[in-house]
């Protein structure tokens, strides 16, 4: 009897194992790539013939400029971005994405470093186009890049974000989208008006849906999509973990620079309508009929509502703060607040994040906010960036008077404004306290803009998802940067290894770093890749968590094989802007305890009251009941 | 020096009459005001005196109220001078009274004791009246009253009520009131002063409903109600005397037997235990407490001082020392500061120091405080100087001394906020010194300047005293502040009687631009330009925020009252659900 039983048992096992042999082998055969020599690929909605690109020996095809929404003009601007039309006949896209209406960064003429942030091609309203870059051997990954500008500038052309390079060398599909900026997408007059707010945000869901059900035909696996941005980019990866439309479109984030909760990030409902209220008004579009209002604003033409738009934003508020952004409470995008949902631990949680902020995310800023005479930053584009005038060496009054243009943020409290002025001075270890001033503001900003609400970010984050999250600190300073060098790891310069730039740009680069800076990027986009395949990082890659805060330093010691991991980084520094921020809120908060003081009076004394008379009726039933006995 | 014989509605007394300086005066010591405080009375609220039978002998000077000697140097005087000289009890309720011979209808000074509510007493040789009644003409009164738990103790109960030190004060004023008359003193011209807790206890006399009339000018020297040191809120007061009864072994179930059990412990182990309380920077075992049922009775000092509910029909002198903070680094940070060579620091020392001292407070003001006392331009952090150690020294004095008493000089002359209990009156003159005279005779080291606590042997006139010990200059300084004081205690206006320009004191107000007075030997007394005020601006930031904190303690506590109501309201519910 026992011997059939054995002999069953083993006819199973066998029969598994041939099964699961079979599957292994159906699985090889199925081809990754259906892009054919001549570049076209045939999507659900149309034909799309892209652009054969060449990048040592590996070859590419490039799809530049693939239209995903409908033209928001004309009755469409302002609205809701809708998915494009089916089109017959063949799609050309030859040419690289046309730039949203935008803010040009006028302050530097001809220099690079602000140069190299403007578009090089056309700008237009028709504007919601990706560029889309397939390698002829991916491995299906893909890979979505969303540029950052602080949400009024920015475009998916530049030669920076190309993404050639890292297509060819790491395999993977790389997609860089476009949105609306400024008022076009983030003017907003309430919820119940025709201008709901973050219509950016939703080209951006859109994009992202359109890569969810058309990049298969170009051979990716939409189950494997990674969003990847900067600054502002990278507030709106974070933005999407909010949204619930948007969860189902990616799986993996890498947010450089920026999270959602940044101050510069986001603004509250009553703000964005004062801002909108106020380009109407400048666009003669006022009328006490929404309707009216809004009809108006579609007429006027494209670039006089951006000049207007650019004039309010240089009349607003203290240093670093922009005008039209996302609205922080909406019913499409957030479909609700976003700090309520935060506070509720209302996001995606099956994802896998990678955190990083450079190592001095604040210079960058200076000499566009901190460029009067009283705070001592401005910068001559016009002669060396390494001459005398141009190294900021600024007095102690011009360091306290540029720590205290950013008081408004904390109430304009004195107590904070020395509290910071004394700990920031300590940042640099130099001898020359104008150098240790100099840093000192440049940290600050960047902490309080940049670093430090990253972690806060992440601190709340990786507690509550399921997913792996990871941070690094980026220390190395590209050779190709033409600001002076005391401006150090710049905001925005660690962009250019995870596209490659040192290899298909090496003339930017200094000859005797090029080869570091080749291995470096390489390094870069191996993680990157390997990241978006995995949802991991290697090994020797300790997980983020709100205990320990681990980073691993992209840098010099990275180039060395060395792995250098960081604690708690800018800790001191970052539990002292909290530390303002709860004290600032403290004083507020003592205005509502001292209201709801008196209310607890008043309870008190109408409780007092009920329990007197309760008691009287109570103790009088008793004597009736003793009387009746 | 021959006994005279005095008749007060209690009983007979006998004193001791002698000339001094030119003049004869009379001395009686050791006049009780309260029945003792011992034993089944400890901790408990002092008695009126009852009257005596036959001749009560006052020559020998007050017992010094129950407290652990400093034993800092026994053989130094700089310490030693502030320990009790006479027998220290338990039964300690007595006051001395300095008075001219021929004294009618004079005013009346009575002297509030410093030492942190833990040490002090009223027949220190510092505190003799003698000079201050020969040369000025008015009364002197040195009061008692209880130190560490046993005036301080507080667990919200009759029997530890809390602040029973202060009502010993305000008994005693009583008396003065009441008996004054016997000694040639008018009820009618009483003036306050004191020292460092002496000074913080006359301002809670100025909140107290109790107090009111009872003195019509007040001196505050060195102290504040609102110093940290001087007051607690009653959630750490009941901190500090539960951790006293379990170090005694008296933590038993109730506050009924534990009182029963705390009667029982001998007064040296709960003297001597009370040091066993863990204590931050310049904080001491037993003070004020500001909630309590007798001594405040339905107001909160804190919230008093704020909205400015206290009496105002009082004149203020309010000062400070130049040099306040040294006394307390040499105790609190001796390995930097006892020393005999003026002490240097270096920016990095200055850093860690403030970080010690104020290791309760947040970063931010820590942070904050080293910005707004650190000289810009000092950039080597390596470099000790004396410059930091007297910055230290300014940060203590002014944070746990100084601001306070200046916030107090601006608060008085506001108009307060809400309704005061008393019927609306002109309020009091204000007026505010800076004591900035080294003593020739401060036996510590020259660099410790006008510490606090030295500037009382000149009040109370000692260079004339000890004459050997003082430069002549300083014993011309004395007579004159001896004027000021006497002369604002008569008539609520500090003034020289042979007035120079330069020595006219102006009232803190406005109109003189809130100047101050600088006191110090020579020339130098003259009205001076108001100082500290980045500093006291920035600490009273940092107040707001600890009041702050003790509001939201408080309204925790609201919430257990709206619980007792509730309470309240379902107990008869269950009654009636029985029937």
């Amino acid at each position: 009897m026992r011997a059939p039983v054995i002999g069953r048992h083993l006819t199973y096992h066998v029969f598994c194992q041939f099964a699961l042999v079979t599957l292994f082998i159906v699985r090889r055969i199925e081809p990754r790539s259906i892009v054919r020599g001549d570049h076209v690929v045939h999507t659900p909605l149309g034909t799309i013939r892209g652009v054969g690109q060449t990048f040592d020996g590996a070859k590419v095809s490039a799809f530049l400029g693939v239209p995903y929404a409908k033209p928001p003009i004309g009755s469409r601007r302002f609205k809701m971005a809708e998915m494009i039309d089916r089109w017959s006949g063949e799609l050309e896209a030859r040419t690289l994405a046309k730039t949203c209406y935008l803010t040009i960064d006028s302050a530097f003429p001809q220099f690079p470093g602000a140069e190299m942030w403007n578009p090089p091609g056309a700008i237009s309203e028709d504007c919601l186009n990706m560029n889309i870059w397939v390698p002829e051997d991916h491995d299906g990954s893909v890979m979505v890049w969303i540029y950052g500008g602080g949400f009024f500038s920015g475009t998916p052309s530049l030669d920076l974000y190309s993404g050639s390079v890292f297509a060819a060398k790491e395999h993977t599909i790389v997609v860089n989208v476009n949105y609306r900026l400024g008022p076009f997408g983030f003017l907003y007059f309430g919820d119940d008006s025709p201008i709901q707010g973050n219509m950016g945000l939703m080209d951006q869901q859109l994009a992202l849906r359109w890569v969810h059900e058309n990049i298969g035909a170009f051979g990716g696996d939409r189950s494997r999509v990674t969003l990847f941005g900067e600054s502002a980019g990278s507030a709106s990866t974070t933005a999407h973990l909010f949204a619930p439309n948007s969860h189902k479109y990616f799986r993996n984030i890498i947010a450089k620079s920026g999270s959602i909760i940044n101050s510069w990030a986001s603004a509250t409902p009553p703000t964005m309508l004062d801002l909108s209220f106020r380009l109407a008004k400048k666009v003669n579009c006022s009328s006490p009929d929404m309707n009216a209002i809004v009809k108006c604003l579609r007429s006027v033409p494209a670039h006089l509502v951006q000049a207007e738009a650019d004039n309010i934003s240089g009349d607003i508020g203290p240093p670093m703060t922009f005008a039209y952004v996302p609205v922080s409470s909406d019913a499409n995008f957030f479909q609700g607040d976003v700090f309520q949902k935060l506070a509720n631990k209302q996001f995606k949680k099956d994802v896998n994040i990678i955190f990083g902020s450079v190592k001095d995310e604040g210079t960058y800023w200076l000499p566009y906010y901190m460029s009067l005479p009283k705070y001592g930053f401005a910068f001559n584009h016009t002669i060396s960036a390494e001459d005398p005038h141009n190294r900021a060496l600024i007095t102690r009054d011009h360091y306290e008077e540029s720590m205290r243009a950013f008081m408004p943020y904390f109430a304009g409290s004195k107590l904070v404004l020395n509290a910071f002025m004394n700990s920031y001075e300590h940042v640099s270890t130099s001898n020359v306290p104008e150098e240790r001033y100099r840093d000192g503001v440049a940290r600050f900003l960047g902490d309080l803009f940049f670093t430090c609400s990253l972690i806060d970010f992440a601190d709340l984050i990786s507690d509550n998802i399921f997913g792996n999250v990871y941070m690094y600190y980026f220390t190395y300073r590209s050779s190709a940067n033409p600001w002076p060098k005391w401006m150090g790891v710049m905001h925005g310069y660690e962009i250019e290894y995870a596209f490659g730039q040192p290899y298909w740009r090496p003339h930017l680069y200094d000859q005797t770093h090029l080869e570091d800076e080749k291995r470096l990027s390489s390094i870069i986009m191996q993680i990157w890749a390997n990241f978006a395949n995995t949802g991991r990082t290697d090994s020797f890659w300790p997980q983020y968590n709100k205990i320990e805060r681990k980073a691993i330093e992209l840098g010099e010691t990275t180039l060395q094989g060395k792995h250098r991991i960081i604690s708690d980084v800018h800790g001191g520094f970052c539990r002292m802007i909290d530390e303002a921020k709860a004290f600032v809120k403290q004083k507020n908060a003592n205005d509502c305890r001292t209201t709801r003081k008196s209310a607890s009076t008043e309870d008190l004394t109408s409780s007092s009251s009920t329990t007197y008379l309760f008691s009287i009726i109570v103790y009088l039933s008793i004597l009736i009941s003793y009387i009746s006995l | 020096v021959h006994p005279v014989v005095l008749e007060t509605k209690l009983g007979d007394i006998k004193g001791t009459e002698f000339f001094f300086l030119s003049k004869k005066i009379r001395t009686f010591f050791g006049v009780p005001f309260a029945e003792p405080a011992v034993e089944d009375f400890r901790f408990r609220k002092p008695r009126e005196k009852k009257q005596w039978r036959g001749l009560y002998d006052a020559t020998k000077p007050a017992n010094a109220c129950f407290q652990t000697r400093d034993n800092y140097n026994t053989s130094f005087w700089g310490s030693e001078m502030w320990n009790a000289n006479t027998q220290i009890s338990e039964d300690c309720l007595y006051l001395n009274i300095w008075a001219p011979a021929d004294a009618y209808n004079l005013t009346v000074m009575v002297w509030f004791f410093g030492g942190g509510f833990y040490s002090g007493s009223p027949s220190l040789s510092i505190y003799d009246g003698k000079a201050l009644t020969s040369t000025q003409n008015v009364i002197v009164v040195n009061i008692n009253y209880r130190l560490g738990p046993f005036g301080f103790l507080y667990l919200g109960h009759p029997d530890a009520p809390g602040n029973m030190g202060l009502l010993d004060q305000q008994l005693a004023l009583h008396w003065v009131r009441q008996n004054i008359v016997s000694f040639g003193g008018n009820p009618d011209k009483v003036a306050v002063f004191g020292q460092s807790a002496g000074a913080a206890s006359i301002v809670a006399h100025l909140i107290a409903p109790g107090s009111r009339g009872l003195f019509k000018n007040a001196i505050l020297q060195s102290g504040s109600l609102e110093n940290t040191w001087a007051i607690n809120s009653p959630f750490r007061a009941k901190q500090k005397s539960e951790k006293l009864l379990e170090l005694v072994g008296c933590n038993k179930t109730t506050v009924d037997t534990s009182m029963a059990c705390l009667r029982l412990v001998s007064p040296e182990q709960l003297s001597l235990s009370t040091w066993n309380i863990s204590l931050t920077y310049l904080e001491f075992p037993f003070v004020i407490v500001s909630r309590d049922k007798h001594f405040f009775g339905h107001l909160d000092a804190h919230a008093a001082l704020r909205e400015g509910d206290f009496n105002r029909d009082v004149n203020l002198m309010i000062g400070m020392n130049k040099d306040e903070g040294n006394y307390w680094n040499i105790y609190q940070l001796p390995q930097f500061f006892d020393k005999a060579d003026p002490p240097e620091l270096n920016r990095t020392e200055f850093d860690f120091l403030i970080d010690r001292t104020f290791s309760i407070q947040p970063d931010i003001i820590r942070s904050a405080a080293k910005y707004i006392y650190s000289d810009p331009n000092c950039t080597d952090h390596g470099r000790k100087t004396r410059f930091y150690a007297g910055q230290m020294n300014q940060i203590v004095g002014d944070y746990f001394f100084s601001c306070d008493s200046l916030w107090l000089a601006d608060q008085f002359r506001s108009i307060p906020r809400v309704k005061s209990s008393s019927p609306q009156r002109k309020p009091g003159k204000v007026f505010v010194y800076h004591f900035t005279q080294s003593s020739s005779a401060n036996p510590w080291p020259k660099w410790t300047g006008a510490m606090h606590g030295y500037e009382i042997e000149y009040v109370f006139g000692i260079p004339l005293s000890y004459s050997k010990n003082y430069k002549r200059r300083e014993q011309i300084f004395s007579r004159k502040i001896m004027q000021f004081w006497a002369s604002f205690a008569k008539n609520g206006t500090p003034k020289l009687r042979v007035l120079k320009n330069s020595e006219h004191w102006p009232e803190f107000n406005e109109q003189n631009h809130y100047r101050w007075m600088q006191l110090r030997s020579g020339s130098n007394i003259r009205p001076i330009k108001p100082k500290k005020q980045v500093e006291c601006q920035f600490w009273r930031r940092v107040k707001d925020t600890e009041y702050t904190a003790y509001l939201t303690q408080e309204y925790s506590s609201s919430s257990l009252t709206t619980y007792s109501y509730w309470l309240l309201l379902y107990i008869p519910l269950f009654i009636f659900q029985i029937f």
